[in-house]
């Protein structure tokens, strides 16, 4: 597997052209909603790759080896050159949140042929549940395939989102590529870095994302009990203080960021499902604890020995995690190069909303506040 | 160096990662590179620098705040941890103290303090005598509080007793399932429990203490004081039981009297709630509803992809196919069959347990059902080599009122067995006239066989459900043995009798009546007319098998044929020699194919090959599976050919062919009949309508695709969607010219599609669509379902390629002529 990476930051830089002589291509773009929403851009790079299919999505940062770009006008092509590698790209539409599972599974079934190693998802960053969706592709494919991903994002704006599909700029759907075949390895990863504290809650009232009562009381008088003088910031400063949610006793558990308060309802909606019942602590980080994570994350995505090692790590971190280290956010970038192999080519973005796993037997899981690597190589 | 100032410098200086990672503070390197630095750039670094310290205090700002809810919810924690431990020692002191003021009164718990030690001898005696005397005093002091203990402690156990003992029945009332009120003899609720307050809606404290009269809305107080009454000054009196209604609830009351030695000491009233055992009756009538309901339903489930087997296997059977593929396709199919008729079996049997069975009343022509199940049957007898013969006496009335399905279902039946049980010889159904009625008659059904007999100690269980004459049967034949009992049930339906008398060996005779509506006169009258086109021409029956020539005569002698008959070539051959001599040749022979010594083939060429008898047309009968080519018997001399069993029209149409035919050679030679059968004729000639789009709604897979290819084979366009919410969207985009719709489909179901197609306020193109149900439900009604929800026509499953097409033909919009 041949990697080339393309970073553009302006609309002047030319793009160069890249030989292929393997079998499968495939070009990755992540980029800013300006730069895709540019009339011609997308254009401009299928012309680039001609007949090789091309995905992508809008992000609130796109990630290389240089660490974030963080101009409105960026874009990163990655092209994927595979001398045994099958692939097979299919989108669909989320024709509602409450269909999320749906369009997940039948992605899965459509995705489901022999030999399929790995699914990268990329879904629209709002218009989708995404705990549904990744639950949806997870009973359609056998715990053995290996999904990753991301929601597009739209810097911090959370304004609009989109996937991109060869020279398609689309709204409220999700593309995926499947890749088929036994050489190639791919190995997936999240970690966070956010440690909880206080006492456990119960949320005794939510539906889906949105949680009522915890406690019994309005949610939104817990969190501001919590949060004392910084309650009065919210919801920008729910960002600084997620929640950790376990939906069993002895869960793992997920993390799970407050993007929106109800004052009247007293509800707190957060960026994944919040299911009634489950218990929650607040949590709190630093850069140091952020970059920890990461790098645990990095550390137990690397291939196994005795595999090719890593030609292209894929990383899906979070908004959150961008928005509180500011501009020290490529320390997380950085701490993750460590742990990979010094060629490897490193893309990604920051996201509304990471799919990886926690452990390793765990379940592929929508997550948020992760830096979730995905390790990709292809035998020779 | 920190790594944020090694990022930071990074950026600054434009550093590639890999280079910034080798940065030192006392590099050299820095140091050069340092001297680049512009004031500009030099501002972005202290920048850079500031949001750092920035957000290292609020890090750690928020880190303390972290610390500080934990530590504020731990001493929360441990607060009321403190507090709880203090009330406990607090209790506990209180306990101690309760201890020690209890020994004070007991002066003997405790050592008197020690005394002086002066005037020794005095005082030791004084303390001596104190102390005897103190002795003395405690002992009986000890004694006193150690009876006064005892009889405490008797008094208490009595007393707990007594409340345990109450306790204990006030709880079984209280658990009781009935209401229970107690009253003492002067009228005063004395206990009432929970169950009864539940029913009545009163509280318990507002009844104890209160007069029973406060009940008078539960009580009908006459009764109960008249009871009362009664209890009172009969020692001896019974329980007294009334039922009434409260609110929603049918209770039962039962009031017993309470005697202690001889007296009246109060009254017991019980209640009990009996409205679930009034309901069972109620209930049990809508579960026998519902399990037919469920039973038909079932039968759907399993039917429609057995249907789905079957039609597969019919059009499998369609294509080319090896030797050995045929005979399995052929076994699926055949075993499709019979299981579908199992089903349709035990369908019917719980119908009529289930009293649901409805009878249908339908003007039929009786021959014409007679002859169908001729005709289905026919390939079986044929198969066996038996004779099968259908013998309808002319004094019979052919045009009817009745359930002709029900008919055909009880002579299918039996006819059926008979040709299974037989295993030479021949089957024949007779009918004749019973009693006759104004307006209606009674019909008497034989069918009579030459096999093995039944033996006289099993006549009597046949007619049982579940019941064959031995197990062995069923394995032998088949079958559920239901068929008789459902028989026998239809028969009574049909208010007639059935009955069976048999010989083992010799065969069976089964018959039944049948009690069927005549119809209008006006009809019967169109019938005769027609078949008087060959009165007194002369016809000669040549036939071995004597079934079969009665038939024969009972036919020619309705039309007033002049007829003759010979069971040989011999008395053939004589019959026609002496017709040719009285200068009255006959005009037709019938010839049966199959008869010993000289067959029908070799008889024909001998009369042919002699001109006395070139006046006489010959018309030959064959079997059903006859595969002999027509052509030869062309060229033999024959005119027409029909197959057994005979219908009485085609034989009919037949003769008055041949007849014509011969008066009039310039008219065509060849009657209608000269093919065994032509099944597949009509099909040919059908021509689907290219204009018409089809959109079939089925949710099976199997039935969706076997409606597609008997479409496709009749030449429609064709589109399949699984379910009526589907049909609806593919209405509003494309105008459909015709739908055929199942009935129960998941999500919607045709009666509300159908519904949604007629309502004007759906997005469908065109409201007038013609929809045609295809319902597969056994029940009667569903097809008034159908056309209630605003359908136009129904099918039913398993479909018929000849009615479907025929049905859709009818109410094909591109077919009818615009005025």
């Amino acid at each position: 597997m041949k990697i080339e990476q393309q970073v553009l930051s302006t609309f002047t830089e030319h793009m160069r052209s890249v030989k292929f002589t393997g079998k499968t291509q495939l070009v990755i773009i992540f980029g800013s909603v300006e730069r895709l929403e540019a009339p011609g851009e997308l254009q401009k790079i299928a012309a680039a790759f001609p007949g090789v299919p091309i995905v992508g999505c809008s992000t609130a940062g796109e990630i290389s080896r240089n660490g974030v770009v963080e101009h409105r006008t960026g874009v990163t092509v990655t092209t994927l050159d595979m001398a045994s590698t099958d692939i097979a790209i299919e989108r669909a539409v989320i024709p509602s949140m409450a269909a999320s599972a749906e369009t997940g599974a039948s992605l899965g079934k459509a995705l489901l042929k022999p030999d399929l190693r790995y699914v990268m998802v990329l879904s629209d960053g709002l218009k989708v549940n995404g705990a549904e969706l990744v639950r949806g592709l997870r009973s359609a494919l056998p715990e053995t395939t290996v999904i990753s991903g991301g929601l597009a994002g739209d810097d911090a704006r959370f304004g609009r989102t989109y996937v991109v599909h060869g020279s398609e700029l689309l709204s409220g759907q999700v593309v995926a590529v499947g890749f088929y075949g036994r050489k190639f390895n791919a190995r997936v990863m999240s970690g966070s870095g956010w440690v909880s504290f206080g006492m456990d809650r119960r949320v005794t009232r939510s539906e889906a994302n949105v949680v009522y009562e915890i406690d019994g009381q309005r949610a939104l008088d817990v969190y501001s009990a919590y949060l004392g003088d910084e309650a009065a910031n919210l919801p920008a400063t729910g960002l600084l203080y997620p929640l950790a949610v376990r939906i069993a006793d002895g869960d793992e558990g997920l993390i799970r960021t407050l993007l929106a308060v109800d004052r009247e309802k007293g509800s707190l909606t957060f960026a994944g499902d919040v299911p009634q019942g489950s218990n929650v602590r607040l949590m709190h980080a630093n850069n140091r604890q952020l970059v920890a994570g990461a790098g645990a994350a990095a550390e137990q995505a690397v291939l196994p020995a005795g595999v090719a090692p890593t030609q292209l790590a894929l990383l899906f971190s979070c908004v959150g995690r961008k928005l509180l280290m500011g501009s020290h956010t490529d320390m997380e970038i950085e701490e993750v190069a460590t742990h990979l192999p010094a060629e490897t080519v490193i893309s990604g973005f920051y996201t509304y909303g990471e799919i990886g796993y926690y452990k390793d037997s765990g379940h592929c899981e929508l997550h948020n506040q992760t830096m979730t690597v995905t390790s990709l190589s292809e035998e020779v | 160096m920190h790594n944020v100032l090694r990022i930071q410098l990074r950026k600054w200086l434009g550093l590639k990662p890999e280079q910034a990672r080798q940065l030192d503070l006392q590099d050299v390197q820095l140091r050069e590179l340092s001297k680049q630095i512009t004031p500009e750039m030099f501002v972005t670094l202290l920048n850079d620098v500031d949001v750092s310290y920035n957000q290292s205090e609020q890090q750690n700002n928020r880190l303390n705040r972290a610390l500080e809810i934990s530590t504020a919810e731990s001493n929360r924690l441990n607060d009321s941890l403190r507090s709880s431990n203090l009330r406990l020692e607090q209790t506990l002191d209180e306990l101690a103290k309760l201890v020690r003021d209890l020994s004070s009164e007991m002066p003997g718990l405790v050592h008197p303090p020690e005394k002086d030690q002066g005037n020794e001898s005095f005082l030791l005696d004084a303390v001596r005598t104190l102390i005897a005397g103190q002795r003395e005093l405690v002992k009986e002091k000890e004694l006193n509080h150690q009876l006064l203990l005892k009889e405490n402690a008797e008094r208490k156990r009595a007393e707990e007793n007594s409340a345990r003992e109450a306790a204990k029945l006030s709880s079984m009332i209280a658990g009781m399932d009935e209401g229970v009120v107690f009253a003492d003899t002067s009228d005063t609720i004395i206990e009432v429990n929970e169950w009864f307050c539940r029913l009545t809606g009163f509280k318990r404290q507002d009844l104890l203490g209160q007069n029973l009269g406060v009940l008078h809305a539960v009580l009908i107080p006459d009764r109960v004081n008249q009871a009362i009454e009664q209890f009172r000054h009969n020692p001896a009196s019974a329980p007294v039981i009334i039922q009434r209604q409260l609110a929603t609830r049918e209770v039962i009351l039962r009031l017993q009297p309470i005697y202690r030695q001889g007296h009246y000491d109060g009254v017991l009233l019980n209640t009990i709630d009996v409205t679930e055992l009034v309901e069972t009756g109620r209930r049990a009538q809508a579960a026998n509803v519902a399990k037919s309901q469920f039973l038909a339903n079932m039968s759907h489930e399993i039917r429609t992809p057995l249907n789905g087997v079957i039609g597969m296997t019919g059009l499998l059977l369609d294509t080319e196919l090896s030797l050995k593929q045929r005979q399995y396709a052929e076994i699926v199919r055949t075993s499709g069959e019979h299981l579908l008729g199992l089903l349709n079996d035990i369908l019917d049997l719980s119908k009529i347990e289930a009293d649901r069975l409805d009878m249908e009343m339908l003007d039929f022509d009786l021959r014409a059902t007679l002859e169908q199940v001729a005709e289905t049957l026919a390939y079986r007898a044929q198969e066996k080599n038996l004779e099968y013969v259908n013998w309808l006496e002319p004094s019979v009335p052919v045009l009817l009122q009745g359930d002709p399905g029900r008919l055909r279902q009880i002579i299918m039946n039996l006819a059926g067995n008979a040709i299974k049980f037989t295993e030479r010889g021949e089957v024949m159904v007779r009918v004749t006239l019973d009693q006759s009625a104004t307006d209606s008659v009674t019909v008497r059904f034989e069918v009579r066989d030459t096999g093995m007999g039944i033996p006289p100690d099993r006549l009597g269980s046949l007619f049982q459900p579940f019941t064959q004459v031995d197990a062995s049967t069923t394995r032998k034949f088949g079958g559920t043995g239901l068929g008789l009992a459902i028989s026998r049930k239809l028969v009574e339906l049909m208010g007639g009798q059935i009955g069976v008398e048999s010989q083992v060996g010799k065969g069976t005779l089964f018959w039944f009546t049948a009690v069927l509506h005549r119809q209008p006169v006006k009809a019967v009258v169109d019938i005769e007319k027609e078949e008087t086109g060959i009165a007194g021409r002369r016809i000669l029956v040549v036939d071995d098998n004597e079934s079969s020539r009665l038939l024969l005569r009972t036919l020619l002698l309705s039309w007033r044929c002049e007829h003759a008959e010979a069971d040989g070539w011999r008395g053939g051959l004589e019959h026609l020699r002496q017709g040719v001599a009285a200068g009255r040749p006959y005009d037709v022979a019938i010839l049966d194919m199959q008869m010993p010594e000289m067959d029908g083939e070799q008889l024909g060429k001998t009369i042919r090959n002699d001109a006395l008898f070139r006046h006489t047309k010959l018309l030959m009968l064959t079997s059903l599976g006859w595969r002999g080519p027509l052509s030869r018997l062309k060229m033999l001399g024959f005119s027409a050919c029909l197959s057994k069993p005979v219908r009485r029209s085609h034989l009919h149409d037949s003769l008055i062919s041949i007849i014509t035919a011969a008066e009039n050679p310039v008219v065509a030679t060849a009657p209608a009949d000269y093919a065994v059968r032509a099944p597949a004729g009509a099909e040919e000639h059908f021509k689907a309508s290219q204009n018409c789009r089809i959109l079939v709604v089925e949710d099976n897979s199997i039935n969706q695709r076997l409606v597609m290819l008997m479409l496709n084979k009749f030449g429609y366009r064709a589109d399949a969607v699984a379910n009526g919410k589907e049909c609806v969207d593919a209405l509003s985009t494309m105008p459909y010219d015709l739908v055929l719709m199942d009935c129960q489909m998941p999500i919607m179901d045709g009666y509300e599609a159908t519904q949604m197609i007629r309502s004007l306020g759906s997005a469908v193109l065109n409201h007038d669509v013609p929809v045609i149900a295809m319902t597969a439900h056994a029940l009667k009604g569903d097809q008034e379902k159908c056309l209630a929800s605003g359908m136009n026509d129904y099918v039913k499953k398993p479909l018929v390629p000849q009615i479907l097409r025929d049905t859709i033909a009818r109410w094909d919009p591109t077919l009818v002529k615009k005025p």
